[in-house]
Order: C-alpha cells, then structure tokens, then sequence
C-alpha cells in the first residue's frame, strides 16, 4: 500500500483545472462566423479536424499528468518495505577479544551465542556484531539464522581488546535505524573488567531497547601471561649483543613455574624454568646475538598450564638504528657531569653518541642532533641561540636542565618560562607524577626505584605557559619537570640542577633510567614503531607498498593501502623505500582474568522511558521513497517535453 | 488579350467608397478617383475622347469643326471623337450568397465592392460613349439589361444593382451560355464574381465567345480572409449560399486551403487566360482601379 509523506502537497494536483478549464473554452466555438464557401475546405477537413481534435486531448491528457505527476512527486510516496514491523529485533555483540578463548568457558559461550542467533527466524531479525577496538556487523538485520550462524562461525576468534560503551551505543543505534516492536541487546562476554572501563552508565540507552548479559557461569580464569617482549636499546651493529626483556606476569593466586622458550630467528635461543609468584610479575633479561645488521625477529613463549594460551606468546623485532646523537653543554666547572655518566656508552650497552655543547661546536652538525642537553643556559644573542632554537621548531628535543643563572633566566623567558627571584627553601621531594608520560610509565613498576625518595634542596619556583604539561610537581606543589611543545619540537625542563648542592638525585636507583627513558622518548620520533597490538589503531605507518609474515613468508592482504593485523606475529613492512619489521602481539589488558564485580549495575544502561514506535519508521519512509521520487519528477518532465512537442504541432 | 500595366492609385478611400449613400454616388466616386489617379499615372496622355483630324466631308456637322484649325490654317477639319467606336460592353455580375461576405478588415462586403464597380464601370463606359449592359445573375433567371446608351437604360441598370445577393447562384456557365446569344460579336464582356463552382463547365462558353470576337474579363472578388485564412481560434463556420455549419480548428486547415485556393485562383486565370481573356483577382480591401484599366486598354485595343 502506497502512503504519503508530506500528503499536503497532493492539493498542488488540482492545478489540472486551469487546463482543462482552457481546453474546453477553446474547444467549443459559440459564435457563428460566415465563411462563403466550403469548396475549398470541405474534402479535407473532417479527417483533419479528427485528428486535431485528437492531439487536443493528448496535449491536455499530458499537461494534467505532468501536473498530477509533480504533485505526486512533492507529496514523496513510498512503498513500506514492512508491511508490518517485526515482532523482535535483536543485535547481538560478541565480545572478540582474546580472552573469550579462555578454555574456562568458550565452548559455553559459543555454544550459549549459536543458541541465541539460531532463534533468529520470520518476524525476529537479528544482526551480530564483533566488539573488538571497532565493531564489525553481520550486516542488516536478517532472518535467515543459518547464514548468520555460518558468518559467526568464520569469525569466531578475535586477538585484540574490546571496549563496551561505543559498542553498546552503535548497537542501539543500529536498532533505532530498523522498524520492530521490541527491540534487544544481547551481550556475551566473558565478564571480564577490562572492557566495562570506561562505560558510561548514565547514559542510558533509546527507550524500549531491552539489554541481556550472557556470562560463562564461572567467570574468570587461570593465567599467566607474557606481558611485554621487546629488545631494549638501539640496535647500532652487526654481531652485537641485544638484550631481551621479557616481562611474565602470573595472574593466579598460586605461584607458577613457567618454561620460557625464546625463539630468535626461527631457532631456538634459549630455554629457562622461570618461577613467578602468585599475582606477581618477573623480567627476564637475555642477552641476544645479532648476526647482520637488517631486521630480525624472535618470539617469547612460556609453557605453562592456564586456560587462555593467546597470551603465551609474544612477537619482538629489531630494526637496525643509528645511536641517538646527544649534544650537551658541561655542568659548572669542577663539578661531576652526572648525566654524562649516565648517559656514556659501556661495554655492555651503547645508549647514546655524545658530543659537547659550546660556542666552538659545529653549529651546522647541531641539525643533526636528536637531544640537546642545556646545562647553564644559552646566550640569547648568540649564533648558537639561534641555531638551537632552530632545531628546537624543526622537532628536535632540549632537555634544559635548571641553574639559576641569568644566562639561563633570559634564554628560557624566551620561551614564555620564568622562576621566582628566590626558590622554595628547604628540602623537597616529589608530591606527584604524570604515569601517563611515557618517561615515567615504566616507573610505574613497584619493583622498580622510586622517584619519590629523591631529595630536592631549595628547587626553584618555576612558572610555565599554560600550553606546558606539567609531569612532575614537587611536594609544594611547584613544578619540577615539564613539557613545553614548541612548534614542532618539545623543551623539556627539569627543576634542579643535577649536583650534590640541589639533589641527591644521581646516587638514587631511579637516576640512570629516567634519563635514559627520557632519551628513548626524545629519540623516539626519530624511529618508526615497531611493536603494535592486534588490530591497534595506531598502525599508521605510511605508504605502505607490501608486508609479509616474517615467520610464514606469506605476504599479508593490505586494506585501502593500510595494514590492519587481526593475528599476532611478526612482520616486515615494506614502506617508503626501507623495510621495517613490526611485532604485533595481544594487548595485556586482556590477559587479567579480573572479573566483572557481581553487583555492577549495568542494568542501569535500560531506559525506563515508554518507547516510541513512530521514529523508526518515519526514518524508514524517508530513505525509501527517494527513489520514487526520481522516477516520479522524471516522468513528469518526460510529460513536459511530449507536451510541448505536441502542443507546438498544434499550435495550442 | 493583355492589359497593360497600370499605377494602382492610392488615394481613393475605401471606408469612404463603403459608406456612400447610394450606389451612384459609390460609381462617380469610384470613377472620378480613378480619373483623379490617371492624371499621375504613366497612362497620362493619353486621350479617351479625341481620336483624330479629318477634312470635311459634306454632310458633317458644322459644330464638329475644329475653328482654330481653320484659323490657323483655313483649312476645314473636323473632330473624329472615340463616342464614334461603337463598342459594347455587357458587364454581368454574380448575385449568389457567398458574394455577401465581408470580413471585419475589409470596408465593405464582396457584393457591395462588386456592385460599386459594375455601375463604375457603367458610368465609365456611358462617359466614353459605349454601350453599356448588365447581367445580374443569382438565384432565379438572370436579369439582364440590353446594351444601351440611354440615361433611362442606366437607372435600370443602377435599380437592378439594389438588391441583396442570395442563395445558390445559376451556374455561370449557363449564363455565358446565354451570353453567346445574346451578346453582339466584338464585345467586351466583364465578368464579376468569387467563381465558387465548376470551372470546367465554362470552358466551352468561353470559347464560344472568343470564337465570336469578345473579349472576356474575370474579375474575381475577394475577401482578405478568404486569400489568408487568417483564423486564430476554432470556429464555427456557416456558408453562405447553403448555411451548412463546420466546425473548425484553423491552425491544422490553414496550410491546406491556402494550398487549395491557389490551385482555385489558377485555375480561374487559366480559364479565361487560354482563351486570350483577361483575369484579375480583386481585394475588397483594395480600390479596383485595375478593373477600369482593364477597360481602357481593351477600348484602346478596339479603336
């Protein structure tokens, strides 16, 4: 049955009164004119009246549908693609993340989601949806649960994290878009907490839609997983000896023993027995031998009894790098140069190339730098000024380290950084740290040194722009390290001279790690990133032209020119002309088998508003009846055209 | 037989010619703007009423000497005036109910233009001395006035020219019949009508006449819309001699009558033209000097 949207528009039709009024006025002659004779009209002129009296009528028949037809057009009819709106529409979202492989309950769960999209039939469409970072549909709901069952089937197994919120919200969305009575949510997930972080429970979801949780009945499992692999340090050298970190971390309440089998370049390198208390952590450092300077890949593997294995194993590559170049101007004279030291290449590990900072230095190699460390501050007229400011806006890194100078003073004003005439006397430590920050993320770590036992002596009272992130405050309050982006570089400013007279710093664990991750952090744009979870959003790298399984040789299928890997591995990326091999491997967060709490009100989600049947299918309406409304307009002009072509032959 | 061409005069009013009182008036006003428009027309010169000199002859009368010859030369020469090329003129004129149509642009219906020239031309021929006659045939028996020079024989002539024309017409072709016999030979026979009938009839009259020394002229009279067909919107027509009733969209008819009527009007010209006659088409919108000049140049042709 055809309707109507916008009905009123139908009045429009009764234009067709003003051509036909006019047809028959003209039609019918009244008066009576003389003519002398018929001898030169009569033969003729029946036939010819005959057929002029029938193109009189096509052309007003053709105007009154042109008129009808343009009103029928504005009126925008559609056809209903229901007859009448299902009974029940449901969206089924299935958690994909790694977890849900877990041995405790996949089957129950796989076998609870079949139940459910197999009840899918006439009058009960159902679409299911793969919550991972994005959510992939089945596409339009359907009522043909066998093929649903079958996509389901194909696609089962996820490796990446799932997020709840933006799941839920593009479901109900997804309902909303679709005429039914009823409408349901049917969410199966292993009640795992990580993927409820972040949910939004007082935004409820439209009114009417119903939200069912499907949960193993034994929530949680027992894990141990590798959390991190990943080689530390700049690989420099061919033959040289790469240390391995491998992070395990055992989320039972029991210790385990765990055997670790690391893989370097499809060959075994090493085997251990590692032990890993209960809901602990342990790093794993083994020294690994390169053989050439080209990408290398290895894998880290524990064999241990859990119930999930996907996180057992974990990807690490190398990329050959050049050491980060560091120019650093020297502390007061007579003082030890305590970042220096820290900084120096050992036997063991090559952190950084170091030159030094001064008015003699070649101002044309400062371009090349990736750090500059300033320790007294800079002459603001001078060439070098110039030059690291320069660097500075082209994106390179300055670490300047605080003295109270003039020098330093006037060279920081520059940027928009002042500090009080007098400091904050007395002792100080740190009263807050930004573990959001890369530098400190790893600080994180309790087995790792603290950064709050280090003693600050009458720091100064620093004073940023508003555009500076602050990542660390001392216990007044007063900034101690901050972050200042400056075009396209970053200034980094530490709120202490490195000296026995304002810190104990440099005989505190935390000294010689912290600068080195600084260096990492300010060396890090300077490196493609090789190591990204599955399906990371993060993997952008650009102009990708081929990428292949490091381990498989089997070249990977690219998507729109962008690699999006669903399987953890190792990978050579082929891009801008170099090769970079990447790991991708499970994101950790899904390892933590914490569940859900039992009293999580996620019920909340419900509206308790009556639902609203008109919009779903005032929606439907206005997207189907575009077409009609093209074929209506169109017609009418062909009436038009047909119109004047006749009415010209007429001469009406 | 070919007239020659003549400068059509621009200065006679027809609206005026329309609304004159009586049809004499119309024939004076008709002529006497004809004879205004000679004057600057290239037949300027040329003289309807002197013909030559001769000598005298006993039995001349004495009013007809030229006396200032005789005082310029002593010599008796006497006057010899056109009155004296005793030609006869029958002008016969249609009556049938389709010469009553007249159009909104034209000044006066076809019967009325037509009428206004054949006592014109009578009134013409009277002034030149020539016997003038009138047929008027409509419907019932022709009427049919005998040649003649008398002033009573004109008022008969102008008095049969009062009535109204009325139904179906006789046949042309019957009355140049009657013509044949009636008509004395070497005579110039004027013919007015709109010619609506069938033109194949006249052929044998007409040769039957020629064949006896007259010289024909058609003039046929029409109404500007009958030449355009100019219609704008559908019409009921009604014909005037059987008031039969069409219908009408013009706009799809126009092209066709004007084709048809072309062929009409040839085929009219054709009829009397092969038998060395003469043929004009007269507007009613138009004054109808190239009738008179028909005339003249017939006259000449005689003397």
């Amino acid at each position: 049955m055809i309707s109507l949207l916008s009905a009123a528009y139908l009045l429009g039709a009764a234009a067709i009164a003003v051509p036909i009024i006019l047809h028959l006025l003209r039609r019918r002659p009244r008066k009576v004119q003389p003519f002398p004779s018929f001898l030169l009209i009569d033969p003729t002129t029946a036939r010819m009246q005959s057929q002029n009296n029938i193109l009189k009528w096509l052309v007003l028949l053709l105007r009154c549908l042109f008129l009808l037809l343009l009103a029928l057009a504005f009126s925008w009819p559609y056809l209903p693609r229901f007859k009448r709106p299902p009974e029940q529409l449901t969206a089924v979202l299935w958690d994909h993340s790694f977890s849900m492989q877990s041995r405790a309950y996949a089957n129950e769960l796989y076998e609870k989601a079949q139940d459910i999209i197999g009840k899918g039939s006439q009058g009960h469409p159902t679409a299911v949806g793969l919550v991972a970072d994005r959510v992939r549909w089945s596409g339009d709901f359907s009522e043909d649960p066998d093929s649903l069952a079958q996509w389901f089937y194909d696609h089962e197994s996820g490796y990446g994290s799932s997020k709840f919120d933006r799941a839920l919200r593009l479901a109900d969305r997804k309902l909303q878009n679709a005429p039914g009575r009823k409408k349901r949510i049917v969410l199966i997930t292993d009640r795992q907490l990580v993927p409820w972080q972040g949910i939004n429970l007082s935004k409820t979801l439209s009114p009417g839609t119903e939200f069912e949780l499907i949960e193993p009945q034994r929530p949680g499992f027992k894990n141990v997983a590798i959390t991190d692999a990943r080689l530390v340090g700049p690989f420099t050298d061919p033959k040289q000896r790469l240390p391995l970190r491998v992070r395990i971390r055992n989320y039972q309440h029991q210790p385990v023993i765990a055997e670790l089998v690391i893989t370097w370049q499809d060959e075994i390198a090493d085997r251990r027995q590692i032990e890993v208390d209960a809901l602990s952590q342990v790093t794993v450092a083994i020294p690994l031998e390169a053989e050439m300077l080209e990408p290398l890949f290895g894998k880290a593997e524990i064999l241990v009894s859990d119930e999930l294995q996907a996180d057992n194993t974990a990807w690490f590559v190398a990329n050959p790098t050049h050491l980060p170049k560091v120019y650093m101007s020297r502390p007061r004279r007579g003082s030890v140069d305590f970042i220096h030291t820290a900084l120096a290449p050992t036997d063991r590990r090559k952190a950084a190339q170091l030159e030094e900072l001064s008015g003699n230095s070649n101002l044309d190699e400062l371009q090349s730098s990736d750090v500059i460390i300033v320790h007294r501050g800079i002459q603001t007229d001078s060439p070098l000024a110039e030059r690291l400011d320069q660097r500075l806006r082209q994106g390179g890194t300055i670490v300047a380290v605080w003295r109270d100078t003039p020098m330093m003073r006037r060279w920081l004003a520059g940027y928009g950084l002042t500090a009080a005439a007098s400091p904050l006397t007395g002792t100080h430590r740190l009263g807050s740290i930004d573990f959001e920050h890369p530098v400190f993320m790893p600080f994180l770590d309790v087995r790792t040194a603290s950064l709050f036992n280090v003693l600050f002596f009458d720091p100064p009272h620093l004073k940023l722009p508003e555009r500076a992130r602050v990542l660390a405050h001392f216990d007044s309050g007063q900034p101690a390290i901050a972050e200042l982006p400056v075009d396209d570089g970053r200034l980094i400013i530490v709120g202490t001279a490195i000296s026995r007279e304002a810190t104990d710093w440099p005989i505190n664990a935390s000294f010689l790690p912290l600068w080195r991750e600084l260096l990492a952090y300010a060396n890090q744009d300077q490196q493609t990133q090789s190591t990204f979870t599955v399906s990371a959003s993060a993997l952008n790298i650009p102009k990708i032209t081929q990428v292949r399984n490091m381990h498989t040789g089997e070249i990977v299928p690219l998507q729109a020119k962008r690699f999006i890997p669903d399987q953890p591995g190792a990978y050579l990326v082929q891009h801008a002309g170099e090769d970079t091999a990447i790991a991708v491997n499970v994101p950790s967060e899904e390892s933590d088998p914490l569940p859900l709490a039992d009293d999580f009100p996620y019920q909340r989600l419900v509206s308790k508003e009556p639902p609203s049947e008109q919009d779903a299918s005032v929606l439907t309406t206005a997207q189907q009846s575009k077409s009609f409304w093209w074929m209506l307009l169109s017609t009418a002009l062909v009436m038009m055209l047909a119109e004047i072509i006749l009415a010209n032959r007429t001469s009406l | 037989m070919k007239t020659e061409t003549v400068a059509i005069p621009k200065f006679l009013d027809m609206e005026l010619l329309g609304r004159l009182p009586s049809l004499e008036i119309q024939a004076r006003y008709l002529v006497h703007g004809f004879w205004m428009g000679m004057h600057r027309s290239p037949l300027q010169g040329f003289n309807v009423e002197f013909k030559e000199y001769r000598s005298y002859q006993q039995g001349d009368e004495p009013r007809t000497i030229d006396w200032k010859v005789y005082a310029r030369t002593g010599k008796l020469e006497v006057k010899v005036r056109e009155e004296d090329t005793n030609l006869t003129a029958y002008v016969l004129i249609d009556a049938s109910g389709s010469m009553s149509y007249r159009s909104a642009s034209a000044a006066m219906s076809k019967w009325n233009f037509a009428r206004s020239l054949a006592a014109g031309m009578i009134l013409l021929l009277s002034r030149q001395r020539d016997a003038a006659s009138l047929g008027v045939f409509g419907a019932g028996p022709m009427q049919f006035i005998r040649p003649s020079l008398k002033a009573s024989e004109h008022r008969r002539m102008m008095a049969a020219l009062e009535r109204e024309p009325d139904g179906h017409g006789a046949p042309l072709a019957k009355v140049l019949d009657d013509l044949v016999i009636l008509a004395r030979r070497r005579s110039l026979i004027f013919v007015l009508s709109d010619f609506y009938e069938n033109l194949d009839a006249l052929e044998t009259p007409i040769r039957q006449l020629r064949h006896a020394g007259s010289e024909l002229i058609f003039l046929q009279v029409m109404d500007p819309r009958e030449l355009h067909f100019d219609f704008t919107e559908p019409v009921l027509l009604q014909e005037s001699e059987t008031r039969d009733r069409m219908t009408l969209s013009p706009d799809l008819m126009r092209k066709r009558y004007l084709q048809r009527l072309e062929a009409h009007l040839a085929t009219v010209a054709k009829a009397v033209q092969s038998y060395g006659g003469d043929y004009q088409l007269l507007r009613t919108d138009v004054a109808p000097f190239r009738a008179f000049g028909a005339y003249l140049a017939c006259r000449r042709g005689a003397l």
